[in-house]
């Protein structure tokens, strides 16, 4: 009889009916939440660093690298740090959270070593410094606190070019990138005229971010009496400063000497906020190792700054990592391991500065008859070649040896041992 | 010339505080009752407002796992590189291990992403923010009332609203189960539900199994994303399984979870900041695209994570013999705290109370909400120095074999 037929079909359909509706149901709520996120681009340095480990040519440079290494191409451990860590270790400390701001011995030697011991300001009490998660987590810390409660200006004005980190600091914590004028390729130095030019014109109360010494990207520092100029400028303009103090006793081998620019701010009576990473001066990278300073009126409104900075930062990470601050705490108050610190930041200092020097050498024995003049001038663990992209480019596909598209490259990835095929290569796409 | 050099940079100070408008902020309340105790003089004190475990001596303890971990880590004389921005590979993958089960098919299809965090407040920072920027279908995070007090400016600071459920109930110092059934079932739909995966910061009381499954139901019929906080695993129970057990029977029904885990309590790691934070996706490309973003999210607060408590971490979790010597360890710790829950109760019978004491030793992990009426609690501070947060909240770590007595002393003294 057709009635079957139809009541199997009719139960067929009304099945498969179910089975889709299952599915969808299903489907749907395995459909996922996250969906609409994108693949993020790629990260430009590590890309660099990748392309470097997959290739064979045993004649490799990586100079992408943003870490020292010696004269044999290594990452480098002091011999202060390795002391510290048997003092510590020896000492059975327990691990009990620290306070929210930090181990309180770190945080004044580390304002006193950017200050200087005899700082009026240390004298006074009334600045506040705050152990934070090495130079990234200070900056992002001081940005999210300008974002919280400098109110009156939204901007902030970063060197061109800077750190690229600066600018997702600064903008996921709520603030406007802006920039002045600070590179000149023509001269691959400092752009002195237009960095005045552009800081003269910036809006009251506006947040200006420098970079104390050792810039980066660059390695171009302004001198001393271009300093004098730009802080006279700035007072007049009266804008918030913010010093990244990135590689203090790494720039000139002297931690005096590279903290000057920020101690002449604060005798002009800037009150600056202050940003120290002991990531490369100390080689104490991956321990993330820092510190957050800000200059009040006195010590009363240092207090209240330093209330509102815990408040900021409970809800971000509670209270910072302890390892790394006890060394670098051990270190800067024990007077050996002190001076051998100073010895041996003055070490990798010098080494930069020597391979700088043999590299310009190289090249002119190459027969290079550019101006070179610029990598010994600038200063730090970058060099702005001045190279083109084009020539980058050639210099991997031919040389196999690695930068960033920028021309910048990592002279802690020169030794002795390779300057000489540096020098070659870059002669060679230069010529 | 320098005198007036000088008076004039005395003016520009002046003047030119950038920081007037700042204003002192609250003092901490849990802070507060840790610099009173400080202060007090009373040999008898007791501080029950801390969040760390402490000995029978009332010690800190470090886990001789982790000393034996930390030697063979020195042994190595590794560098001090940076870590990637999602940290130590080895610490990851163990670290999703632990709390999802070495053989669970979301671990084996590579769906989920797993990173390194700055212990459990990082791990719930970063899934914040994450949320902030991804999540866009909703702005509301419920917690359960009451919950951890850092939860609240956490998501608040990351840009979304608060908002709550029912939880605890008073009357019963238990668990509010049909109350939070209730609530639950009105939250708008794609709303985040934050979940205490056991131990429940403050009241120590979670739900049952079967609750668990009542509650799993109900939340993915209302099709919300579920945000759980596992700080204690294994610290609750002394079981690391068990206590994982709501995050493991979540993901079998379904909810692809986010998922903070610490290591502050279950490793005595505190200082250290170890933690790790997932995200459970729909499969293995969804999670290469969820992990880039929460790198390019991580970057600018803190570039990459701290290595030597990952490293402490890592080595205990992948060595044999360590793993084993570390369940033995925070299962003592367990059983300590189960002990002096027991030995308080005990105690507060002997002393003659007839209040019911039961919620003591059913709530479960480092905290007891008491019961105690905040007269109650000012009492116990000022007449016998045992201090604790005005909510009648106790840790239970701080109570010792030697000092029980006097506190279930004190607790009757002020509730008889």
């Amino acid at each position: 009889e057709g009635w079957i037929l139809e009541l199997i079909s009719f139960l067929s359909f009304f099945f498969f009916f179910l089975l889709a509706c299952y599915f969808l149901c299903f489907r749907f709520f395995l459909s996922s939440w996250w969906t609409e996120v994108q693949m993020g681009p790629p990260d430009p340095i590590l890309g660099v660093t990748e392309a470097f480990k997959r290739d064979t040519n045993s004649k490799k440079m990586n100079l992408g690298v943003g870490a020292y290494r010696d004269d044999n191409g290594k990452p480098y451990v002091l011999s202060c740090v390795r002391k510290a860590e048997a003092l510590i270790a020896s000492k059975m400390l327990d691990k009990e959270y620290l306070p929210i701001g930090g181990l309180g011995d770190f945080n004044k030697a580390c304002a006193e070593l950017a200050l200087g011991p005899d700082s009026e300001v240390l004298k006074s009490k009334r600045s506040i410094t705050v152990q934070t998660i090495s130079g990234t987590g200070s900056l992002r810390i001081g940005a999210n606190f300008l974002s919280r409660f400098h109110t009156v200006a939204r901007d902030v004005y970063l060197p061109k070019p800077s750190w690229g980190n600066h600018t997702p600091i600064f903008r996921d914590a709520g603030m406007q990138l802006k920039a002045y004028r600070y590179y000149d390729p023509a001269t691959c130095g400092f752009d002195f005229t237009g960095a005045l030019d552009d800081v003269s014109k910036i809006p009251e109360h506006s947040v200006i971010m420098l970079h104390a010494c050792a810039h980066n990207p660059t390695g171009v520092d302004p001198r001393p009496e271009q300093w004098k100029e730009l802080s006279a400028v700035i007072k007049k303009r009266k804008l918030l400063v913010f010093f990244d103090m990135a590689y203090q006793g790494f720039a000139s081998g002297d931690i005096d000497r590279d903290a000057w620019a920020v101690r002449y701010f604060l005798e002009q009576g800037h009150n600056v906020l202050l940003s120290q990473s002991f990531a490369k001066n100390m080689g104490l990278y991956g321990e993330r190792v820092g510190g957050f300073t800000v200059v009040c009126a006195d010590a009363e409104e240092a207090k209240r700054v330093e209330s509102q900075l815990k408040i900021l930062i409970r809800p971000i990470y509670s209270n910072p990592p302890m390892n790394g601050a006890r060394i670098a705490s051990t270190i800067l108050s024990t007077p050996e391991l002190r001076s051998t610190w100073l010895e041996e930041v003055k070490g990798m200092a010098d080494r930069i500065i020597k391979m700088r020097e043999m590299l310009v050498t190289n090249l002119k024995k190459e027969g290079s008859t550019h101006n070179w003049q610029h990598v010994i001038d600038q200063i730090g663990m970058f060099c702005f070649t001045g190279l083109k992209p084009e020539q980058v480019e050639r210099l991997t596909k031919e040389f196999s040896v690695y930068m960033t598209k920028d021309g910048r490259i990592s002279v802690a990835g020169v030794t002795s041992g390779n300057v000489g095929y540096l020098a070659h290569a870059i002669h060679q796409v230069t010529k």
